[in-house]
Formats: C-alpha cells, structure tokens, sequence
C-alpha cells in the first residue's frame, strides 16, 4: 500500500487508532483546550520515526482522518482529514532533519510546535467561509492554537527517549542496524 | 453534506431558517431524539460564549448579535456531519469504508478496526496494573503536565510496542494466506471447496 508493507500499514492504521482513542478518552476526562495534540504529535512523530518512509506521517494521519469521519469522533467531516494532515506533512518535511539529530530535544519541541500550530489554516478557514469576522477569527484561532502548540511540544519531547527504547529492544522494523530483518 | 456546505457557503437572507428547517427535518428523519447529546450541547454552548465574549471585547455589545449569528451558522455546519455520525451504526460506516476504498486500503483499515480490541484491552490492562502500582496517571493527576511523561512511559511505550508486535504477527499470518499474491482483492480459503492447497483465489 503506497509503497509501504503490510506490517508497516498495519503499525500506521494501530497509530492512527491510538490517536483517535486517546484524544476521545481525553475529551471524556481532561478539559484541556488543545491536549489532544499532544499524543497527535507523539503518535504521528513516532509512526514517521519507526516506519522511517517518505509519508508515513501522512497515511497515518489520513487513516485517523478516515477512519475518525466514519467512527464519528470527527466533526468536521472531509475537513477533518485535512486537520490531521497539515500536522503529519510538517512532521514528514522535517524527518531528515529529525532523524540526523535525534538527541536534539528542542529540535523535536520546534517541530511538534510548528506541526501543531499547521492546524490553525483549518478552523481559519471554516470560520472564515460562515462569515466571521476577521479579526474575531484571528483572535479565535489564536486561542485554540495556542494551547495545542504547547501541548505538541510537550508531545514531541518523549518521542526520542521512547525511540531510543524501542531501538535497543530491537523493535523497529526498518532499522538500519538491523536492516536484513525487516519485514 | 449539502446542508453543512450550505451553511458555509450560502449567506443569503433566507439562509439560516432554510438550513435551520432542512436540519431539523433530517433530525427528526433519522430519530436524533433517541440519543445522547448532553456533550455536544456543552461543546457548542463554549463556542458560542467563546465567539460572543470575542465580538463583545472587539466591538462592544452593540455587536453581539452578529456574533450570535455567526457561532449559530457554525452551528449549522457541525450539526449534520454529527446526526449522520450520531445515527449511523459504526459496523454499516465500516462496511461502506472497506466498499469506496481500494482493496488493499480497506484491508488494512477493517483489520486495524478488527484488531484494535486485542490492543487496546492490553493497554487498559497496563493502565490498570500501574494505577494499582501507584504510577501518578489517573485523569484528574494528568492536568499536572508532568505526570503526562509518566503515562508516556508507562502506558504508551507498550502500547507502541503491542502494536508493532501485533502488526508482525497479523502481516505473517496474512501473508502465509497467500496475502498480496494477485493484484485484485482476494478471499482464503476461497468459496471454492475442491480447492485443497489452500490458494486463494482472485
């Protein structure tokens, strides 16, 4: 599927399931605006990681999108893919730089701030096209983004430490120290 | 779908009370009365504070009808993907999934949907096991952010390490299934019952 293999499919679609179970399990008991970034960022930061492909992030994130329009959990309807998708595309342009620092811990917050804060053009524009006022709309948007920019940091600082694990458990499928057992 | 692009695109004078009719008729066509709807009443009551409080502090009071006008048309654009979603059972949204993508896409997706249980009953076990330990991540003790990296260590790391567990094994066994032999969908053991070897068929 695009290029990926079954088992790395299936990886994306569980990360993809475990995004959309913890952000509603989260809206059930944390009323917390933006917390849901933070295991967004941390799940697409770590399929994109563990996968190690071109897109991984990103069919993960349109599996979410997907599969959240037709569980219900997504609101917004095709919208909502899109709203999964900008973060994981930010996350997928700055892989390389991810990968060659990998100890870099404030790289991974700048990225899970910036690949939040790639949510905002969404609820912009769907405020936008029912006739808000801009300014209003500015101030809105600021308002939701910021608590899931700093919640998308706080998601992104764990991923090197649980990579780390992952790597020395011999768990990653597209390890390059143990290349010739990957599915 | 018309009626939420409706409410996102149409802004003529009529447009709020053909919308408002056209919403509660679709409403009360698929018996929006039998179900739950307490928190998405709570969701919409903080947007619409939230888009008023924000007219009120830019332009004063004299504005907060137009900003009750507009959080009422966003309104208008959640509510019928919500109904649809609300009233439609999540098998028949599978199925219809698994029957608009392509073959191998859908396969993907129901197995993940199929499977997730298996994944998630080990995660909540997890979860369980470390509250008894004492482990700081019960909801109430995650609005301290601290505690967040807790649950990261104790209950995500073996959810990420089941799922990679769970995603070699489903993979091995779909593949010694003859998995991806024919480019069209395929079906194991296949209807044909002369069929011994056990080779699918396209």
């Amino acid at each position: 599927m695009f290029g990926f293999t079954l088992q790395e499919s299936l990886f994306l679609g569980f990360c993809s399931l475990l995004i959309l179970s913890t952000k509603i399990l989260l809206r059930l008991h944390l009323k917390v605006p933006g917390h849901s970034m933070f295991f967004l960022i941390l799940f697409l930061m770590l399929a994109a990681l563990c996968v190690r492909k071109p897109w991984s992030a990103t069919v993960a994130a349109i599996m979410a999108g997907l599969l959240g329009m037709f569980t219900g959990s997504g609101k917004l309807g095709p919208l909502g893919i899109v709203s999964y998708m900008l973060p994981a595309l930010v996350i997928d342009f700055c892989m390389p730089f991810l990968e060659r620092g990998r100890k870099n811990l404030l790289a991974f917050a700048c990225v899970g701030l910036v690949a939040a804060g790639a949510r905002a053009p969404v609820s912009l524009f769907s405020e936008w096209m029912i006739g808000m006022d801009v300014q209003v709309l500015l101030m809105s948007a600021a308002i939701k983004t910021a608590g899931g920019m700093i919640f998308g940091a706080l998601g992104a600082l764990p991923v090197p430490a649980l990579l780390t694990k992952l790597e020395a458990r011999g768990l990653l499928p597209n390890n390059p120290k143990n290349s010739g057992t990957a599915a | 779908m018309i009626l939420a692009l409706g409410a996102m695109l149409w802004h003529g004078p009529w447009s709020l009370s053909v919308l408002t009719v056209g919403i509660a008729t679709l409403a009360l066509a698929v018996g929006a009365h039998r179900h739950s709807w307490e928190r998405l009443v709570l969701v919409f009551i903080w947007q619409v504070v939230l888009i008023m409080a924000l007219y009120a502090l830019r332009y004063g009071v004299q504005r907060l009808p137009d900003g009750a006008l507009v959080a009422y048309r966003l309104i208008l654009l959640v509510l019928p993907g919500v109904l649809l979603m609300k009233t439609t059972h999540h098998g028949d949204m599978a199925r219809l999934l698994v029957r608009i993508l392509p073959a191998k896409v859908g396969f993907v997706l129901s197995t993940c949907v199929f499977f997730f249980p298996t994944l998630w009953s080990v995660t909540v076990q997890t979860y369980e096991s470390q509250v008894l330990r004492g482990a700081r991540i019960l909801p109430r003790e995650l609005i301290n952010p601290v505690n967040m990296g807790t649950l990261v260590r104790v209950i995500c790391l073996p959810a990420i390490v089941t799922s990679l567990a769970l995603a070699k094994d489903i993979a091995l066994a779909a593949h010694c299934r003859w998995y991806g032999l024919h480019p069209a969908r395929t079906v194991w053991p296949g209807p044909n019952t002369t069929n011994t070897n056990g080779e699918p068929r396209a």
